[in-house]
This record gives C-alpha cells, sequence and structure tokens, in this order.
C-alpha cells in the first residue's frame, strides 16, 4: 500500500466520481440549482440527449447568478460553460493531481475511450483516496489535536 | 423542532474531555463518523443516549457531548433497555466490545436482539482484550499468541453476525474503522431501522492486535478481500469488478466473470428475507477463502419491544385502573426479616500467589515498521506548509461586497475577524451556495455576519499536518484557517493548497515506483 505506486497505477475511475448532479440544458437555472443544494453536489453536468454539453458549478453561481435573480429562469444553456474539458477515465491519478493542482477548475467531467460520462473529479475526492493510504494517522485522530494521547494505552 | 436541529454542527458533539484511546487507535475513527453523521440525523441533542459496558471503546459517552451512562460490564444492552422503556423518545445507542458483549455481556447481547427495543448496537470488534491489556477474545481466531493464551489459544471463536442473526436481530450489518463512507451510510442506516439495529465495526486495535482487519482495509487488498453488500444487487467484488459470488447447492463459490458466467448466475442480496438463512451463510463468507461482506446483512420489521410494554400498560390501566404499587408489595406473602441475623462475616484469605512462571515470554517489541518518509510528514507542523495568507473582512461587510472582494482575487473563501483581527467567522463559496443561491436577498443590504460559519473549526501551526487532512477528507471542510496562539488568522489552507502539495511531493518521480 505505497501511496507513490498507488497515484502511478491507479486512474480516475479509481476515485469517487460521484460528487455531481446530472441536468438537461433547457432546464431552467432556479431548478439546476435547487437539485445542487437538495443533494448538496457543488458540480451540475449539463446533458443534451446523454451527451456533455455543459458545466455548471458552485463557482459559476457566484461569478454569474447572484444578485441577478433574472437569470433563475432562464435556461441554464445560458450561463453554463459550455464543452467543457474532461479527462480520460485513464489518465493516472499522479497525473490528475498534477493537472487539478494547476487548474482553475475545482470540477472536471470523466469520459470513458467511448466519451461516456463517468462522474465528475473534484478536489475532495483525490484527497480522501490518499488519505484513505493513512487511516492510522489521518482518521485514527481525536476530534481536536489538543486531546491527542501520547502515549499507549487510554485505560 | 427542526429549527433546533438544523444548527447542531459536529463541533456542538465535541466534548471537552481528553480523548484517552492510545494514538492511532481505530475508535478515534468511529468517533469522529458518528460527529460527522449525528448532525445530519435531525435529532435533538438532549434526546441523545451513549450507553456502555466497560472496555476501551466503552470510554465513548466521554467523549460524545450529549447524555451518556457508562455502566456495569456487559450490561449496557440491559441498562439501555431500561432507558427506552421508561423513554422511548430517546435515541439510545449502545457501545460496546467483543469483550463487553460477546464475553460477560454475551447472554444480555441475545436478549436485547430478540426483544427488538428501538436502539442502537456498535459492536467494535478488535478481537483482543485491549483495556486489560491483550488478552485473547471470543473473537479472537483459534490460535492466537496472547498473554493469557501464549502457547495459541484453543477456543473457537465467535462470528458476531452469525451470533446476531441467530438471536433474531432485525437489523445485522458491518462495517470498518476505515472505510469511513461505509461506516457513515451504516450508521445513518442502523438509526433509520426501527427496532434494534446491530452494527459491527472491525476496529484495528493498533497495540494489541495490530492489522486484524489489514485484509478489510489496505487500500491495495480490500477490493479484492471483501464484497459490498447491495440490496437487490449480485453478489460482484473486486477492484475491477470482474469477480462475484455463486451459490453450488447450498456452497457459496467464487468465480470469475466472464467466460460463461454472467451476473445473472451470481447470488443476488435480499436483505428484506424473513429467513435469516440467506443473511446466514454470507455471515459465513469469512477471509482468507472468501471476500468478507461489509454492508447491512439483514433488515426486516418486527413489533417493538418498547411499544408494546406500553400499550399492554396503557391497556391494563383503562380496564383496572391506576395500579398501587404498595397494595401490589402487600398483596401475596411478605415477612420480615429479624434483627441481628445477617449472614456471619467473611474473613478475608490473602494468599500471596508467585508470579513468576506464570508470565509468558512475549517479544515487547512494537512490532509495528517504523513510519515512513510520508507517514512522518503527517505528523510535521502546518508551519512547515507553504500556505497563503488569507483575506480577512470584518462582520459588516456586506455580501455584495464580500462576493465582489472574492471575485475580484478569485477565492474560495473570506475569514471574518473581529475589532483585535482574531477570527470569528468564515465565509465561503459553499455558503453562498447553500444559503444565498436562489433565494431572493438585497445583497447590498445583508452582511456576512448573518450568513458566515461562526467560530469555525482552526488549527494552530503547530498542530500535524495529519489534522487538516483529517478535517478535510473525514468532515468535508474544504477551508481551513490556521491561527496564532491569540487567535488571530495567519494562513489558509483548502483543498487545492494540499493537492499542490502533494503533486510537489511526487514532483520529481517519473516512473512508476
Ligand atoms: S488498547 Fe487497543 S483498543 Fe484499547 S485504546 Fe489502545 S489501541 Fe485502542
Amino acid at each position: 500500500m505505497n501511496l507513490s505506486s498507488s497515484l502511478h497505477n491507479d486512474t480516475v475511475k479509481h476515485v469517487d466520481l460521484s460528487f455531481y448532479v446530472e441536468v438537461e440544458k433547457d432546464h431552467p437555472v432556479g431548478r439546476v440549482i435547487a437539485k445542487m443544494q437538495a443533494s448538496q453536489r457543488k458540480c451540475a453536468l449539463v446533458m443534451n440527449r446523454g451527451k456533455l454539453v455543459g458545466i455548471f458549478t458552485a463557482h459559476d453561481i457566484a461569478r454569474r447568478v447572484l444578485g441577478q435573480t433574472e437569470v433563475l429562469c432562464q435556461p441554464i444553456e445560458a450561463t453554463m460553460t459550455p464543452d467543457p474539458l474532461t479527462l480520460q477515465s485513464d489518465l493516472t491519478l499522479i497525473e490528475a493531481i498534477r493537472f487539478m493542482g494547476d487548474n482553475p477548475h475545482r470540477y472536471m467531467p470523466v469520459v470513458d475511450a467511448d466519451g461516456r460520462v463517468l462522474g465528475t473529479l473534484t478536489h475532495y475526492a483525490i484527497i480522501k483516496y490518499m488519505s484513505d493510504h493513512f487511516p492510522e494517522e489521518i482518521y485514527n485522530l481525536p476530534p481536536t489535536p489538543d486531546h491527542f494521547a501520547h502515549a499507549r494505552d487510554g485505560a | 423542532m427542526a429549527d433546533v436541529v438544523e444548527t447542531l454542527t459536529r463541533k456542538d458533539l465535541v466534548s471537552d474531555q481528553e480523548v484517552r484511546w492510545c494514538p492511532g487507535c481505530g475508535d478515534y475513527a468511529i468517533l469522529a463518523q458518528m460527529q460527522r453523521v449525528l448532525p445530519e440525523l435531525g435529532i435533538a441533542r438532549e434526546d441523545m443516549v451513549f450507553v456502555s459496558g466497560i472496555g476501551c471503546s466503552s470510554r465513548f459517552p466521554y467523549y460524545m457531548n450529549t447524555y451518556g451512562l457508562h455502566t456495569i460490564h456487559g450490561r449496557a444492552a440491559t441498562v439501555a433497555t431500561g432507558l427506552k422503556v421508561a423513554n422511548p423518545d430517546l435515541q439510545v445507542w449502545v457501545i460496546t466490545g467483543d469483550g463487553d458483549s460477546l464475553s460477560i455481556g454475551g447472554n444480555h447481547l441475545l436478549h436485547v436482539l430478540r426483544r427488538n427495543v428501538n436502539l442502537n448496537i456498535l459492536l467494535f470488534n478488535n478481537a483482543i482484550y485491549g483495556l486489560t491489556k491483550g488478552q485473547y477474545s471470543p473473537t479472537s481466531p483459534p490460535g492466537t499468541r496472547t498473554y493469557s493464551s501464549p502457547m495459541g489459544s484453543v477456543e473457537q471463536d465467535f462470528n458476531a453476525i452469525s451470533v446476531a442473526l441467530a438471536a433474531e436481530a432485525t437489523f445485522v450489518a458491518r462495517t470498518v474503522d476505515r472505510n469511513t463512507k461505509h461506516m457513515a451510510e451504516i450508521l445513518k442506516r442502523a438509526t433509520e431501522h426501527r427496532g434494534t439495529s446491530f452494527v459491527e465495526i472491525y476496529q484495528n486495535c493498533n497495540i494489541y492486535n495490530d492489522g486484524a482487519w489489514f485484509f478489510a482495509t489496505q487500500a491495495d487488498a480490500k477490493d479484492d478481500q471483501t464484497v459490498l453488500l447491495e440490496h437487490d444487487q449480485p453478489l460482484i467484488f473486486g477492484k475491477d469488478h470482474d469477480k462475484g459470488i455463486r451459490l453450488k447447492g447450498l456452497a457459496p463459490e467464487v468465480v470469475s466473470l466472464g467466460n460463461g458466467v454472467r451476473e445473472s448466475d451470481l447470488l443476488t442480496h435480499d436483505e428484506t428475507l424473513d429467513n435469516p438463512a440467506h443473511a446466514y451463510l454470507l455471515s459465513r463468507l469469512t477471509h482468507p477463502e472468501y471476500p468478507v461482506p461489509l454492508g447491512v446483512f439483514r433488515c426486516v420489521d418486527r413489533p417493538i419491544y418498547e411499544e408494546q410494554v406500553s400499550t399492554q400498560g396503557r391497556q391494563a390501566v383503562e380496564e383496572r385502573g391506576p395500579g398501587d404499587l404498595y397494595a401490589l408489595y402487600h398483596a401475596a406473602d411478605t415477612w420480615i426479616v429479624p434483627e441481628g441475623s445477617d449472614a456471619e462475616t467473611l474473613q478475608e484469605v490473602h494468599e500471596e500467589i508467585p508470579t513468576s512462571n506464570i508470565i509468558p515470554d512475549i517479544d515487547e517489541e512494537d512490532p509495528r515498521a517504523p513510519r515512513t518518509s510520508l507517514q512522518q510528514l503527517l505528523y510535521d507542523p502546518i508551519s512547515s506548509l507553504d500556505l497563503p495568507a488569507p483575506e480577512c473582512v470584518s462582520a459588516d461587510t456586506s455580501v455584495a461586497e464580500a462576493i465582489q472582494a472574492m471575485r475580484a482575487k478569485n477565492l474560495g473563501c473570506l475569514l471574518v475577524v473581529d475589532k483585535r483581527g482574531r477570527l470569528r467567522g468564515i465565509f465561503a463559496q459553499g455558503d453562498l451556495f447553500e444559503k444565498v443561491a436562489g433565494r431572493d436577498l438585497d445583497l447590498h443590504q445583508t452582511t456576512v455576519d448573518g450568513l458566515m460559519t461562526r467560530e469555525p473549526t482552526a488549527l494552530k501551526t503547530s498542530d500535524p499536518i495529519g489534522h487538516l487532512l483529517h478535517l478535510m477528507s473525514l468532515h468535508g471542510f474544504r477551508h481551513i484557517p490556521i491561527v496564532d496562539p491569540d487567535g488571530r488568522p495567519v494562513g489558509l489552507a483548502s483543498f487545492k493548497v494540499m493537492l499542490q502539495f502533494t503533486g510537489g511531493l511526487f514532483a520529481n518521480e517519473i516512473s512508476p515506483n
């Protein structure tokens, strides 16, 4: 379980890609936002007849929606980022980390070789994947660092 | 009530008690997950009670800022039953271990399950007695060498899931300390179930039984050695989802998909079957012959104990009027024990027991591998990271101004500070998403004060990097302010910064390994 070899061998399809919702391009912005809020997903992939045509994220809400109520009833097509960049599902995680570290986008749609959407790669999912390699050092910690026991045996 | 519940956060559930488990103990991960999940369940804090027996896991109630009872060895289920019958509105959790519930408390466990009291039992199974320093437990496999079994234990071990099923439990599930997402799902399912929910949690005791469950947790092995149970789905497992469990007569067998073996040939999971035979068969899939099932084995409806008891009570009062306890006590044969007839005072006998020769010779050295450089890094202080300086505003900043500031500098969040520069809140894109988007608010009139997260969780520069990742990966905090000893922000950690940091660590590696 060496993180370095996992990151070189595993690909983006091995992390949790489920942090998104799917919407259609003619859905009004308000409805898309409500769907995102209800499922606590900050990313919506905009589809048209099963094909990815755009992406709409919490970032876009902050930039293009807030303070402009009229946008809410317009179709998402007008506010989304069209033709988003995508990542291939066989991209190794180390490549993905380098890419996401420099990339301004927090959410990257992932597609397989046939162009089918598999999900969305997020910063969180990569951090979670890496943390899974160090459960004792990361998960098995007390609620606050000052509560840390320094010796064995809590009895 | 809903309002009260919605404002509950993880912090509200963290108590001021010093957590005394050994560093690295799996109990910590379960505590963290409980504190994460509970606020989402819509239960008021005054309705939550944690009841425990004796053992390492039984310290749990001290660390939850809720009601709690640290009771007698093996009797947590019994005390919890009384509590639930007396006050059925409470949400009761029994926290216990393999020693507490399967040794001394075995009987009590069986009966609470059979009665179907509406409470949740979490059995932290570390397959060892931790509190008493490492003797074999009822779940330690035969041959386990410990202080109390220097030549290997000669006892058949219990399978906790099989025991629960045999005791007629209506909800039976298994999860592992290190699979935080799965544990969260199982904790939620257990709470939702009406009746006794029994959850076995594979928990690593890194001091006395390190690695007992590594087959189910190690990143490179777990997908091939565990199978996730999903209702109405075939039993498929493996990193590439290419293996499955098929029934050959009554015996399960592992098969590879393809070459004529189709998904439809595999055993399909059904957690709702009234007959526990299917769930029992799954419980017998054990390591290393089979992938070990994780998830819900059984979830069926049956009448609830305390509801039936109180119905009978009400019915009796309706039919016969309110009872009279004094009359009841004097209704049958009673007699008085005369004074002076107490039992003879027992003489205490002290006998010297020679201690030589009874303590077996077991290697005292820490058997664990030394930390790798990556592991060591997680103990390094946060000050060794190159963190960006945070952008700070005061609480009376309007939301419109805040958005402007975030847009101009492309920031994910602003820190809110008081006049003396101390951290008071955090205002993030997430708050805009959750509390502003889609609502008709006057952004110039509303201040960040009303929308920010107050007194956010912050860390100090001297805290370990591991704790940053703990808060990020377990609790999903995207931004974590770093403060000086006076509480003034000096840095801001974020998902992105951590990714850049990791990218940097592996920057010089070009080819695999
Ligand atoms: S003895 Fe084992 S189970 Fe008990 S606190 Fe220490 S590591 Fe945890």
